[in-house]
């Protein structure tokens, strides 16, 4: 045992560098495997616990004040199968501006954060007081940039009344503010009264927790149960938690999914090099192992002094890697508790760290041990007799290739690098494979970081113009849309307004949005068929669409205001706001249902560089007070979740590619040390330094090239297949140009660069060293 | 300085090294060469004689601009190789030095004849001229039906002829041998030195790095014996004298029994 | 080298008169070596006086007188040719008293004595190199032996003097006064 340690500590004083690399390589592999544990162990404190410990409400059902009674009100709370409920409770949608920001909330007249239902967990400040206080969700004030003790101004026409932040909470009934539209608010009843405009109606809003909850059909039945108690069109909307809890889990299997799938590859990845460092020790110490088994070494001490070196150096990986995970973990730890409106846990749990490092320290083990094999069953005899030079055994394709390749007039010094690119097949092979899983990643990441921002941009209807205009209905349509058309730069304008459907068949009504304009110009995803082109022809999200089994084609009727037409499926469409339970139509088919009816928003894209900041400055002075003009770049900020997302994936990406960096690295010094010989010899015979590095780096670029032209499309399946599972586990289907879209074709084979720019960094050092190597001394020696 | 120039002001001679020391930074300094000067002509066939550690390796660096010295000057052809860069220096050895080394030191992924045209290939000297002078010296060498063979397949005789080959390709001023029958056996060890010998007789330049004193007598025409990074003789040999050959054998009859 | 056994050699093989002795030996020897047809006459006398050869037939034209081996010089020759050589072959005692006697006399160059020995032998083996060319030329195995034998010889005399400018230069200068003490083990 002590000559095992003797002759691990001569090894690794040897082999340093490479001593080294491993230690950084596991480090990185298990700081992300630790990231990827943490994470799933704290996504696994399910959202039903939070739910229950904050007493979440199973519906929440937002009332039109003007058609129902109190007394009304009070018999849904009675409903034997009601076991909680909180309200009724004033609401009212207020949009407040914040700099250049308007983002509406559903602001809601409530005494206290506690109570039997849905109770709110108060992360900053303290609970509403005074007039002109408000709290506000965390995830709506880090969405919007606010904080406790700014000030927002609710666009109440003619008022405008400033309100303080005084509190920030978390909210179990919502999802995050990047899934969830609009965000709630709070404010004391007796201050409620500032915020009601004259010419809007106020809502009524209650809690309800049931005894049978559990499923879609469940719900369904209590909303029905509700909905008979009070007037038809007493039901301005209702909020599932069954849908609040399919948004969460939606963010939390993405980010699960490809953190998990990373740390395996960066284990992988990591355990390609560590098999690497051990075989080509293995090949330069057969002389060693010769003279330690003669010297009374058995097998299994032989293979132990590698498989030692590996595991110590993994050690001290661990060690590095697997705190580093922890504490990247927390951002994204702390999004996710923010989103499930629960405090982020800050117990120290052992587990995620200790699986890393036992994760890790068996992947070395296994790494090394193959290779290493090779050195236990070595005879001593052969081991001693064979000589270090063994590279006259060569393929004759890598010879042929070479001299096809210097027939097409290729440098001297570049044909000889890409010769020894092949050196060493399975060692090329391994290396190659970590540039894959680098260039992979970064491809992956690229996809998913357009897919994210396909999906924040089609998150919200507002986000999908350069200029979003809010009308009051005491301003013309037909004044604003004639002040719209004035403008030059004015290149198409959409107006639209919601309203709720009563669908043959559904007990709930559908929020419907009826467009004016060229609304199929906007690029909605389609799932299935074409955008509506004209009267009684419709689109459905899937929810809908599911929920009144039809098919496009199909025709279904519809009533409101006491009007009935007919329409006909012609799409299906993907919309992740209303969670796809929605109609859109055109305003021509409105028109049958409601003469009168007027559009309340106005989407506006402009001309070709046309400054929207001072177009919507403009359009607003025209009638600042019955006007709301945003511009869209306000509202495309990425929310937090995905911020962090973002940023986890950038870790990942620059993580995968050090260790793709690692393995060239790797490779390359090994190759290098081998072939000193042969590089001394072509100094000696007149290479300049110049072209030893083009010779070396040349070698590492053809792995490049190989590595980074397989590593697009396996970046890209593996985007595909992400993609698939998340509409799996978020019980929707994705749109097909959500991926399509994820990757420009002038750009993706621009990634395959990275493989070669992993190559050269990669390649510089051992490049440089064997540039600078004393030439004297190797050549004299055999 | 005492480099000597004729009317043309170039040196009268090919090498010339003066006052040159080299010394080994180390835990303490060691001296491997000290005030070493020497003048080589053209043409000659010089062999550089001493035990290991005598500095003759150390010599050949520095002429090779493997090395630099730590004082004193190496001029080479018109070139102070002492004052080149690395890469002017790789130039240098590529246009005016061959080498030949102990170990052959080929590359083995290359066949014989790719090995004896890399010097050409990085001297940018044109592909049919280069073909042409590595066909002539295949020849010469006896080694044309060798060409398309890998260095792995060949003696090492052979293989030292490939590297001879190899070392003349860009018709060098000055061929260095560093013991260049070090690894092979006395026979073929002979016949090379006799292919450098009769290289020699056609004009080329040669400095051999030798500890065997019977090859450097045999085949050298000067002898420069280093002990200790000194030069302690330097003779110029005779032509062998036709002598009897009982005098060569020191056989002398012993007087009455 | 020895005269007297290689006539002994000669005779074991069969009976020859004394210029036939001289012309075969020379012939063996690769005519490196040039016999005196005195020394062998003398020689053969002294071999028949110890009864070692013996006159066979008449004597023939000229005086010539064969000889053939005696029982007795059989087994002399036998004897010697059994017999390892005693001493190896001698060293240059004159270079070996000169190289003392620089060293006593304090003011000699001894480096310079060496180096120039050195160049003699160098010579000399140029000079056997071209012998050694010669000898292949011609084909002659026997002589190129004796040529390595002449090569390794003068090899080992080179590596002596190297020995001997080693030894003597680490020694502290010679100062007759210290003989005494140097002397001592």
């Amino acid at each position: 045992m002590r000559a095992l340690m003797t002759k691990i500590a001569g090894d690794l004083r040897r082999r340093r560098l490479q001593f080294v690399i491993v230690a950084l390589i596991v480090a990185l592999a298990t700081g992300v495997g630790t990231l990827a544990i943490e994470l799933m162990a704290e996504s696994s404190a399910p959202y039903m616990q939070a739910f229950q410990q904050y007493q979440g409400a199973h519906l929440m059902v937002i009332y039109q004040r003007a058609r129902v009674t109190p007394a009304q009100l009070a018999a849904t709370q009675r409903l034997p199968n009601v076991t909680a409920s909180a309200g009724p409770w004033q609401a009212a949608y207020v949009p407040l501006e914040y700099g250049t920001q308007k983002n509406t909330v559903l602001v809601i007249a409530r005494a206290d954060p506690g109570g039997p239902v849905d109770k709110l967990h108060i992360v900053a400040g303290r609970w509403a007081g005074r007039p002109g206080e408000i709290v506000l969700t965390r995830s709506f004030a880090q969405s919007i940039g606010v904080s406790v003790g700014s000030q927002l101004k609710a666009v109440i026409s003619p008022y405008l009344p400033v309100m303080r932040v005084v509190g920030e909470v978390t909210d179990i009934d919502e999802a995050d503010a990047a899934n969830f539209n609009p965000q709630f608010a709070w404010v004391q009843p007796g201050a409620f009264a500032q915020l009601l405009s004259p010419d809007k109606q106020s809502s009524v809003v209650i809690l309800y927790r049931f005894q049978h909850a559990a499923t879609d059909a469940e719900l369904q039945q209590d909303n029905q149960e509700i909905a008979a108690v009070v007037p038809p069109s007493a039901i301005g909307g209702t909020i599932s938690y069954l849908a609040v809890q399919r948004i969460i889990n939606l963010t939390n299997t993405l980010a699960m999914t490809f953190l998990l799938a990373f740390s395996v590859f960066a284990l992988g990845a990591a355990a390609l090099i560590i098999a690497n460092v051990v075989s080509g020790a293995v090949l330069t110490s057969h002389r060693d192992i010769g003279i330690i088994k003669a010297l009374g070494f058995t097998p299994g001490q032989v293979i132990a002094t590698f498989v030692g070196q590996m595991l110590l150096a993994a050690l001290i990986g661990c060690l590095v890697g697997v705190p580093l995970g922890v504490l990247g973990s927390r951002p994204l730890v702390d999004s996710s508790a923010t989103a499930l409106g629960v405090p982020a846990s800050t117990s120290g749990n052992l587990i995620a760290p200790l699986l890393a490092t036992l994760g890790g320290l068996f992947v070395v083990t296994l790494a090394a041990w193959l290779p290493a094999l090779r050195a236990g069953m070595l005879r001593p005899v052969d081991a001693i007799a064979q000589h270090v030079s063994s590279s006259s055994r060569r393929s004759t394709h890598a010879r042929s290739f070479t001299q096809r390749l210097h027939q097409i007039h290729l440098p001297r010094p570049l044909t000889l690098g890409v010769n020894d690119a092949f050196a060493r097949p399975i060692r090329s092979l391994l290396t190659i494979v970590a540039i894959i899983i680098g260039v992979a990643t970064l491809v992956f990441a690229s996809g998913l970081h357009s897919t994210f921002q396909v999906i924040t941009n089609n998150r919200a209807l507002f986000d999908k113009a350069d200029v979003t205009i809010s009308r009051y209905s005491s301003y013309p349509d037909s004044t604003l849309m004639r002040t719209l058309n004035e403008q030059p730069e004015t290149k198409q304008v959409v107006a639209y307004t919601f309203f709720e459907l009563n669908v043959a068949g559904l007990s709930n009504p559908v929020t419907t949005i009826a467009m004016r304009g060229d609304s199929g110009s906007l690029g909605f995803p389609m799932l299935a068929g074409r955008w509506f082109q004209g009267p009684g022809e419709a689109v459905g999200g899937a929810s809908f669409v599911h929920e009144a089994h039809l098919a496009v084609g199909d025709t279904f009727t519809v009533t409101s205001n006491g009007h009935q037409i007919t329409l006909r499926l012609v799409g299906e469409y993907f919309d992740f706001t209303n969670f796809g339970r929605d109609i859109r139509l055109d305003w021509s088919s409105y028109l049958q249902l409601d003469p009168a009816a007027q559009p309340t928003s106005y989407l506006v894209n402009l001309q070709p560089g046309a400054n929207a900041r001072a177009y919507s400055q403009r359009i607003a002075a025209t009638a600042p007070d019955y006007l709301d003009v945003a511009t869209s770049a306000s509202s495309n900020a990425a929310t937090a979740t995905i911020n962090a997302l973002n940023g986890v994936l950038a870790v990942l990406v620059v993580i995968l590619m050090a260790i793709a960096v690692a393995g060239v690295f790797n490779t390359l010094l090994l190759n290098a040390r081998e072939r000193m010989r042969d590089t001394a010899t072509l100094k000696a015979i007149g290479m300049t330094p110049g072209q030893i590095i083009a010779m070396v780096v040349a070698s590492a670029c053809v792995l490049g090239v190989i590595g980074g032209i397989i590593g697009i499309p396996t970046g890209v399946w593996l985007h595909q297949s992400l993609l698939s599972l998340m509409s799996s586990a978020a019980g929707e289907e994705l749109p097909s140009q959500f991926a399509q879209q994820a990757f420009n074709p002038l750009v993706l084979p621009l990634l395959a660069l990275a493989g070669i720019a992993v190559a050269i960094i990669g390649a510089v050092l051992p490049a440089w060293m064997a540039a600078h190597d004393s030439v004297v001394e190797i050549l004299r020696t055999e | 300085m005492s480099h000597l120039t004729d009317q043309h002001g170039h040196s009268t001679y090919l090498i010339e090294l003066s006052n040159v020391n080299k010394t080994y930074n180390g835990s303490t300094d060691q001296v491997a060469l000290s005030d070493i000067t020497l003048k080589i002509p053209a043409g000659q066939f010089t062999a550089i004689m001493g035990a290991s550690g005598s500095g003759k390796s150390t010599l050949l660096n520095l002429i090779a601009g493997l090395d630099r010295p730590t004082k004193g000057e190496v001029w080479v052809d018109g070139i102070r190789v002492n004052a080149l860069g690395e890469a002017a220096l790789a130039r240098y050895r590529r246009k005016r030095l061959g080498f030949v080394f102990q170990f052959f030191n080929l590359l083995n992924q290359l066949s014989v004849l790719d090995n004896i045209l890399l010097p050409a290939q990085l001297a940018g000297l044109q592909s049919k001229v280069a073909h042409q002078r590595a066909r002539q010296l295949l020849d010469q060498l006896g080694i044309t039906d060798k060409a398309r063979v890998y260095p792995g397949q060949l003696s090492g005789g052979q293989r030292q002829r490939v590297a001879i080959a190899r070392a003349l390709i860009n018709q060098p001023s000055v061929l260095l041998a560093d013991e260049p029958t070090g690894a092979l056996d006395s026979r073929s060890g002979d016949a090379v030195m006799e292919l450098l010998a009769q290289i020699n007789e056609k004009g080329q330049t040669i400095v051999l790095v030798t500890h065997d004193a019977r090859l450097a007598a045999a085949y050298a025409t000067r002898i420069i014996s280093l002990r200790d990074g000194r030069i302690v003789d330097d003779s110029i040999l005779q032509a062998p004298q036709h002598q009897a050959p009982s005098d060569l054998l020191h056989l002398h009859s012993e007087e009455a029994v | 080298m020895s005269l007297k056994f290689g006539i002994l050699g000669l005779l074991a093989e069969t009976p020859l008169h004394g210029y036939e002795v001289k012309t075969r030996f020379e012939s063996i020897l690769g005519h490196t070596w040039e016999v005196n047809i005195g020394q062998v006459y003398s020689t053969l006398q002294r071999l028949e006086r110890d009864n070692w050869v013996e006159a066979v037939g008449e004597r023939g034209d000229r005086g010539k007188q064969a000889y053939q081996l005696t029982a007795q010089g059989r087994q002399a020759l036998d004897h010697w040719l059994s017999e390892p050589e005693a001493e190896p072959q001698q060293l240059h005692d004159e270079l070996f008293i000169k190289l003392m006697l620089m060293r006593r006399l304090a003011n000699g160059n001894l480096e310079g004595l060496i180096a120039r020995q050195r160049r003699v032998y160098l010579q000399h083996l140029r000079n056997l190199a071209e012998l050694e060319r010669h000898a292949r030329a011609e084909n002659r195995p026997d002589l190129l032996l004796l040529i390595k034998g002449a090569v390794i010889h003068t090899e080992a005399d080179i590596k002596w003097l190297d020995v001997c400018l080693e030894e003597l230069t680490s020694l502290q200068p010679y100062h007759p006064d210290s003989e005494h003490q140097e002397e001592k083990p």
